[in-house]
């Protein structure tokens, strides 16, 4: 996984989605967290999708809150995209991830911030 | 009609005509002769008559005359503007137009040759000129056409040795020189190194004409002796990377008069050539650079891959051999550790290792803490040169390093600088080795430490824990457990992970630790626990995201209170192998902001018996599975060994859970057994008959021996468990263990223990599954004692 880009960023419903791609654990997610943090503006809102996310460890959930801590606080709404039958979104419901901030995919999270 | 002019006389015209007039026999004897010639030719009429014109023709025109004019004018009668050459009394020469015209002399007499000559000295010299300039132009386009052959070949080639073949070939063609030698200027002997196999090697202080063009930068011209000589320097941008000679033999030598033109083209010939050896040189340049670093990369993630200083050392010199060496010896001696060597390869003439002398070695130390890294050479005793390098990281030389650079296919590429590179990454690698070490052996020491515990004792309860690093990882996790008593009537069970690796990880695990103890034994309950965890995380950056589960268990009642910050769930195992994972109060990581912080705990009463286990979430996340399916998969295996003596549990569910060697990230376990029932415990009164009451404890003692010996087959290293049990006036024993049965080695013992206990004990149940498990009971007091 190491050299390809995890973070890919477009538009969609006037928000900024950010897909992050394969495993975040200990050896990526500082990487992650740096690539989303100089890659999304947060003008509007901000939705992270993690249909794609293969794993998360403890060290890739300390990079997704502190990825929505950075965002919430520059005033941007911010969404999670995990759909119940993804890879991590039993790890993200283990967790106590805040049901409010969680989407089942891309489209409801858009529409959950619509403005 | 006008007078004539009184000169205009036959004679007069015949005399002063304005072309000479000579009137010769057929054999060319000169008859009579008109003064205009003899102005022309500066001799006297008596000196002329009767002399044949043949003798004062030039050496040219006489052959002309005798073998092309005589015999033309027989045949023809005449001849018309043949170009011939006298010679004038002065013994200069004159250059004349002739025609002349053989007339037969009347009846008898001798035939007669009229002859006139028109001075043409100016018209010849034009003439020459022409021809002059049209071989000059020929050989302008010749040389023209030799440069740009000679560009052309410079272009192709690829090696500067091949400079000489088309400098030859020019020096051939363009100046007809016998021999050309090129030579190369070599920086590091100060001096001209010849192309040509017998050239000998020219110091740049040598008087010759080579290194003087060298010095001078300019064409050099020299006559010696054996011949003459004219260099040219081979330039680029005013740097001389060599000189060309092109040299001309004694018998040449009175020819060799070249011209401005010529000495020009042997100038443009050394700046061709000259670039050419600048582009190689740039190319060859590019090519050992492109080496260089592409070695040097494969070279550096080698050793990152590698792990230890001792290690990288050892992969160091078998990536040195045979690319850039046929011997590499690496002698560490840090400070205060014992003294190292890693050699590659290990066969062949070196096996033995060299030592490097004092000297040299006190060299290499003097000189290596700082600055750039230099080389030393060393002369073996049977005259093998080796080169000493230091090995030196953060002001300190950790050792050295040997080369035996040999015949190596890579020699070309490698230089003193490549060299003292190579030294100062491999020092800085096995440096950064070694203090990645003593790192890890600090961070283990610290983990060891705050994980290792006095897990209080008390017969209602008992606990296992477990620790397995990650595989891959060098680095300590953050993971931790603690079991410590609450109060007289309760104990407190945590298990949490800090996020993270490393001693950083470690020390925030232990000020967690601590605080977990600090505020369960101050605090009421797990979500008073959390919540000032929550508090004290904000207050200390390195915890954020940890999650904790963390238990109470009231030992007399079996009351169960606990808390999930974030954390995978209990597993409570009740007796009879029924597994529940505890999903109550659950909320979000210790100053998670994108999770839940509403802190509760939830309370359950637990039977006897039960097993309760707690771990992080290296047992149950793997890459690919679904985190429930994990989590499924391990309340089978607990349900599965519910039985399993608590001391190879944990084992036998890491192995169960993490197959192979074990998984990505660290894993902590911990099982705590609550006791099944109060333990037995009886006062005997002295009196024989009350043997009776202790028939349990033999019968108990006899299927712990069958348990021993059929079991485990006398393994002492393994364990049988007994639980004894009083209900009323009944007495039940359970003796399970985790053996294969075995029969009986001999006919005369098969049985007899069970018999034994059979008589001994009211009811005898033999369970053989996994192990075998023995329940025997046996009813006290009035309404026992059958047998």
């Amino acid at each position: 996984m190491s050299g390809e880009r995890q973070v890919r960023v477009y538009t969609a419903g006037g928000c900024e989605v950010v897909q992050l791609l394969g495993e975040i654990d200990h050896a990526t997610a500082p990487l992650v967290e740096r690539d989303v943090l100089v890659s999304v503006r947060a003008n509007t809102g901000v939705v992270l999708d993690l249909t794609e996310t293969t794993f998360l460890d403890s060290a890739g959930l300390l990079c997704l809150d502190r990825v929505v801590t950075a965002f919430s606080d520059r005033g941007a709404p911010v969404r999670v995209a995990a759909p119940a039958e993804g890879m991590v979104r039993f790890t993200l419901d283990l967790i106590g991830f805040l049901p409010d901030l969680l989407a089942e995919d891309v489209d409801s999270a858009v529409a959950a911030m619509a403005f | 009609m006008p007078a004539e002019p009184p000169e205009d006389s036959a004679e007069d015209l015949y005399d002063s005509a304005p072309c000479g007039y000579l009137s010769l026999r057929p054999d060319g004897t000169i008859v009579r002769v008109n003064r205009t010639f003899l102005d022309l030719t500066g001799y006297s009429r008596d000196e002329l008559t009767g002399r044949r014109v043949q003798e004062i023709y030039a050496a040219g025109s006489r052959i002309f005359h005798e073998t092309h004019v005589a015999p033309l004018l027989h045949i023809q009668g005449e001849v018309r503007e043949i170009a011939a050459e006298f010679r004038r009394a002065d013994g200069t020469r004159l250059d004349a137009l002739v025609n002349a015209l053989l007339r037969d002399g009347p009846a008898g007499a001798p035939a007669t040759v009229r002859m006139t000559v028109f001075d043409a000295t100016t018209r010849r010299t034009y003439e020459r000129e022409l021809l002059a300039e049209r071989r000059r132009a020929e050989r302008n386009a010749t040389r023209v056409r030799l440069l740009q052959e000679l560009v052309v070949s410079c272009a192709a080639i690829e090696h500067a040795e091949q400079i000489a073949g088309p400098i030859v070939q020019i020096g051939g063609e363009a100046f007809a020189a016998p021999r050309t030698g090129v030579w190369l200027l070599d920086p590091a002997e100060a001096a001209l190194r010849p192309l040509h196999p017998d050239g000998d090697l020219v110091s740049l202080d040598d008087l010759g004409p080579e290194a003087r063009a060298a010095a001078r930068l300019e064409v050099v011209r020299h006559t010696g002796e054996d011949g003459a000589r004219i260099v040219a320097p081979l330039l680029a941008d005013l740097r001389v990377l060599g000189v060309v000679s092109f040299m001309f033999t004694a018998d040449c030598t009175a020819e060799l008069s070249f011209d401005d033109d010529e000495i020009e083209l042997m100038r443009t010939i050394g700046r061709q050539a000259g670039q050419a050896l600048d582009r190689i040189r740039l190319l060859e340049e590019t090519t050992r650079r492109a080496w260089q670093s592409g070695f040097l990369a494969r070279l550096s993630r080698n050793l990152d891959e590698t792990v230890g200083c001792n290690g990288r050392a050892r992969r160091l010199v078998e990536l040195l051999v045979p690319d850039v060496a046929e011997y590499a010896q690496i002698d560490l001696a840090p400070a205060g550790e014992p003294a190292w060597r890693a050699a590659a390869p290990a066969d062949g003439r070196d096996a033995a290792g060299w030592t490097i002398p004092h000297d040299v070695l006190a060299t290499v130390h003097a000189a290596g803490r700082a600055g750039p890294v230099i080389a030393v050479p060393l002369i073996s005793t049977d005259g093998r040169r080796a080169t000493v390098l230091p090995l030196r990281a953060r002001n300190t030389v950790l050792g050295t390093l040997l080369l035996v650079a040999g015949d190596v296919a890579a020699a070309g590429n490698i230089g003193p600088e490549f060299l003292a590179d190579l030294a100062d990454r491999a020092g800085l690698s096995l440096d950064n080795a070694r203090l990645a070490e003593r790192d890890r052996e600090v961070a283990h020491t610290l983990q060891r430490s705050l994980l290792a515990g006095q897990w209080p004792k008390d017969p209602r309860y008992r606990v296992v824990t477990a620790y397995r690093p990650a595989v891959h990882s060098l680095e300590v996790g953050g993971d931790w457990y603690d079991v410590f008593a609450t109060s007289g009537e309760s104990v407190g069970i945590v298990v949490g992970d800090v996020v993270g690796r490393g001693l950083h990880a470690a020390s925030a695990m232990g000020q967690l630790r601590s605080a977990v103890r600090a505020l369960a034994t101050a605090r009421d309950g797990p979500a008073e626990v959390l919540r000032h965890m929550d508090d004290f995380v904000a207050s200390f950056a390195a915890g954020q995201m940890t999650t904790l589960a963390y238990a109470e268990l009231a030992l007399d009642t079996g009351k169960l209170r606990y808390a999930c910050a974030g954390h995978p769930p209990p597993l409570l195992v009740q007796p009879g192998g029924v597994p529940s994972f505890l999903w109550g109060a659950r909320s979000g990581p210790l100053g998670a902001t994108a999770a839940g912080r509403g802190r509760s705990e939830a309370a359950l009463t637990v039977p006897r018996g039960s097993r309760l286990l707690m771990y992080t979430d290296g047992l149950v996340e793997q890459r690919g599975e679904r985190l429930h399916q994990r989590l499924d998969r391990l309340a089978a295996l607990a349900a599965e060994h519910w039985q399993t003596p608590l001391a190879s549990l944990a084992g036998t569910l890491s192995d169960g859970m993490l197959p192979g060697e074990g998984g990505h990230d660290d894993m902590c376990l911990l099982a705590l057994d609550y006791a099944d029932a109060p333990p037995f415990r009886a006062d005997v009164p002295a009196r024989m008959s009350e043997l009776a009451g202790l028939r349990a404890v033999l019968a108990t003692a006899e299927a712990v021996a069958n348990s021993i010996e059929h079991g485990y087959g006398l393994d002492a290293s393994r364990t049988v468990n007994v639980l004894a049990q009083v209900d009323g006036d009944v007495v039940a024993v359970r003796i399970a263990d985790a053996g294969q049965w075995r029969p009986p080695r001999s006919a005369l013992q098969r049985g007899r223990g069970l018999a034994l206990i059979g008589r001994l004990m009211d009811d005898l149940v033999i369970d053989r599954g996994s192990g075998t498990t023995v329940l025997i009971r046996r009813r006290f007091g009035e309404q026992a004692g059958r047998r």
